[in-house]
């Protein structure tokens, strides 16, 4: 289900924004390894689960506004240049 | 099957230009001890692994080492822009620049090309599990003799990121190491683990009878 942006987040700027998500994304990385090694830690994937959906919510309406994360989140409208205009994250002004 | 996503691991954002610098760091790209060998290793050696879970820890840890090869080459790159061939070469740069100009192309710091002869793909799991274990410390320390040269705090910053990976890394890899230790006990030669190659010998994890 895709999350709708609360108001706040509609006044986030881009680059808190983008924090938000690569510290979501950290966090899923980390606990993922965890997991791996113990697939049994109902703790753990609650947190896995809970930074997820977290994720997901900034993704998105990070992808409305600023263009798209993955190529799988692009819309009819802006099109594909929501993908392709927005700059590679080597460069500086990507970060 | 790999997705890309339009991010970095962890942000690089580097203010000054520092060709010397690059000369150093770029050997985490392409030197034995770097992420793209790190990546090839454990991404390689997944298959014949013996247990899910090391199957999944090996794709997971190889996927992340892809990201940070990324950042590697990122940092390289911010290092190298926009500096002139005069300032590429009294930064002691001309003996990249002239084969690969400001190019991304990974190499040791030495200026020896990657090699897959900078790791190993037993299909034996011990063998692995230690070799991945040797390598996560192997990057650790090239990270911190990178700490000891490098005053840039943009530099240091993502430095000090990938620097604690290795630790992570290596701590999960203990994890694994100990899930199969512990599967060979529980075989019909619980006090040889090196009675068969449970990568290869189809029966090795079979259970004794109680």
């Amino acid at each position: 289900m895709r999350n709708r942006p609360n108001p706040p987040l509609e006044h986030m700027g881009k680059a808190e924004m983008m924090q938000k998500i690569r510290a979501c994304q950290f966090v899923l990385r980390d606990l993922a390894l965890y997991l791996d090694t113990h697939p049994h830690d109902q703790n753990a994937l609650r947190h896995f689960l809970m930074h997820r959906d977290e994720w997901q919510m900034y993704a998105d309406a990070y992808a409305e506004r600023f263009g798209v994360l993955r190529m799988e989140q692009v819309e009819e409208s802006p099109g594909w240049t929501a993908w392709s205009s927005t700059p590679f994250p080597w460069e500086k002004e990507a970060n | 099957m790999f997705q890309y996503e339009k991010t970095l691991q962890y942000p690089v954002k580097i203010a000054r230009p520092n060709a010397r610098l690059a000369k150093m760091i770029i050997t985490q790209l392409g030197g034995p001890n770097g992420e793209a060998g790190a990546a090839m290793r454990y991404l390689n050696q997944r298959y014949t692994m013996p247990l899910r879970e090391l199957q999944g820890l090996l794709t997971d840890i190889g996927t992340e080492e892809l990201s940070h090869m990324e950042m590697i080459a990122a940092i390289v790159y911010q290092l190298t822009k926009g500096l002139t061939p005069e300032q590429l070469e009294a930064q002691g740069f001309a003996s990249y620049f002239v084969d690969h100009t400001t190019g991304i192309y990974p190499i040791a710091a030495s200026g020896v090309p990657f090699s897959a002869e900078t790791f190993q793909s037993t299909g034996d799991v011990l063998a692995d599990l230690h070799e991945d274990l040797a390598a996560e410390q192997k990057a650790r320390l090239t990270y911190d003799n990178i700490l000891r040269l490098a005053d840039d705090p943009d530099v240091r910053d993502a430095i000090r990121f990938l620097r604690e990976r290795e630790i992570v890394h290596y701590q999960r890899f203990g994890e694994g190491l100990r899930l199969i230790q512990e599967k060979l006990a529980q075989t019909t030669h619980p006090h040889n683990p090196y009675a068969c190659n449970p990568s290869f010998d189809q029966s090795c994890l079979r259970r004794r009878n109680r």
